[in-house]
């Protein structure tokens, strides 16, 4: 005989999971699956109740178990984002987006001329905001107010590199002489930040938006 | 079983049921490697998950989400990179299998 839990038994075993440690959305729903489907097992083969079936089977796994699950996880995704952002930076030096680059490149080398570093980087400075803004807002709409810990992974390296111009500024004082120097050298790293903008701000939106076709 | 043999053994076995089977759910994945080994081979949800977590994001698998019985349902399937893999797995495991297997025969001789 085939057993399916209701919602509020569903909802009973995610927050039953929620208070074990477990607080990203996309963790916890494959959690709860796992655990209804041994419940539900469990009630049919053994005819047992709801409660005593979930009794059983939290049993089974000590308190760490499903916040070890979610702590391994973490790491995973964050190595993803990370060589996801690499492998997207990588793509600027290579056929055919390093037009794009070597445009980017004159362009930055030109603007040089004209404005100077440190209001170039204030400009990028100020592009950045309205780019986290907006990828702020969008990730609300993913579901409701529940935290998904792709996002969070990609968040946290995301906007670490949307805040480079600022960053830039600290750079550029440890660095001064040299890069004051050389107008080359102020090109190219005022190059890699923008490059470094565009592939965050094209990773976290697909990544988004992929949620969003999932989970809406 | 050492802790390393059995995330190595677990890895490739996971391959070759995804293989076989296409795509797959994590519990689905624990009873069925269970049925396989005659219940030899247990799979704790703390390896498994583990195991799964990195191979997607090694994007040797992919993930589809399906709503059944209410909840939502998280597969995983092999990706075109994952394909490959699994086929250079399953050979090793079959050379691995053969070999520890003359081995054994022949110090027992």
């Amino acid at each position: 005989m085939k057993v399916s839990l209701n919602k509020k038994q569903l909802k009973h075993i995610s927050n039953l999971i929620e208070m074990k440690g477990v607080n990203y959305y996309d963790v916890n729903m494959e959690m709860t699956d796992h655990i209804a489907s041994e419940v539900e097992e469990l009630i049919a083969n053994n005819n047992l109740e709801y409660m005593k079936a979930i009794k059983q089977t939290f049993l089974r796994y000590d308190r760490f178990h499903f916040m070890n699950i979610e702590e391994e996880k973490k790491k995973k995704v964050m190595q993803q984002a990370r060589r996801e952002f690499y492998r997207g930076l990588l793509q600027f030096f290579t056929i055919p987006k390093i037009i794009a680059t070597l445009a980017i490149f004159m362009i930055s080398y030109t603007l040089l001329n004209f404005f100077g570093f440190e209001y170039l980087l204030i400009f990028l400075a100020i592009i950045s905001l309205p780019m986290s803004i907006y990828l702020y807002k969008k990730k609300k709409g993913v579901v409701g107010n529940k935290d998904f810990l792709q996002i969070k992974a990609f968040n946290s390296h995301g906007f670490l590199v949307l805040f480079l111009p600022f960053q830039a500024f600290n750079i550029q004082r440890i660095f001064i002489d040299k890069l004051q120097a050389n107008l080359y050298f102020q090109s190219f790293f005022i190059t890699i930040i923008l490059i470094s903008m565009l592939v965050v701000f094209t990773i976290y939106n697909s990544r988004l938006d992929f949620l969003k076709t999932k989970f809406i | 079983m050492s802790n390393k043999l059995y995330k190595g053994t677990l890895t490739n076995l996971i391959l070759k049921l995804l293989y076989e089977n296409g795509k797959m759910y994590g519990y689905e994945i624990t009873k069925k490697t269970k049925e396989q080994t005659n219940g030899g081979f247990t799979v704790t949800e703390g390896a498994l998950y583990t195991i799964l977590h990195k191979l997607e994001a090694e994007e040797i698998l992919g993930v589809e989400f399906e709503i059944v019985d209410g909840r939502t349902r998280k597969y995983y399937k092999l990706s075109e990179k994952g394909e490959k893999e699994a086929v250079l797995k399953i050979e090793e495991l079959k050379e691995f299998i053969k070999n520890l297997a003359g081995f054994v025969d022949f110090k027992l001789a």
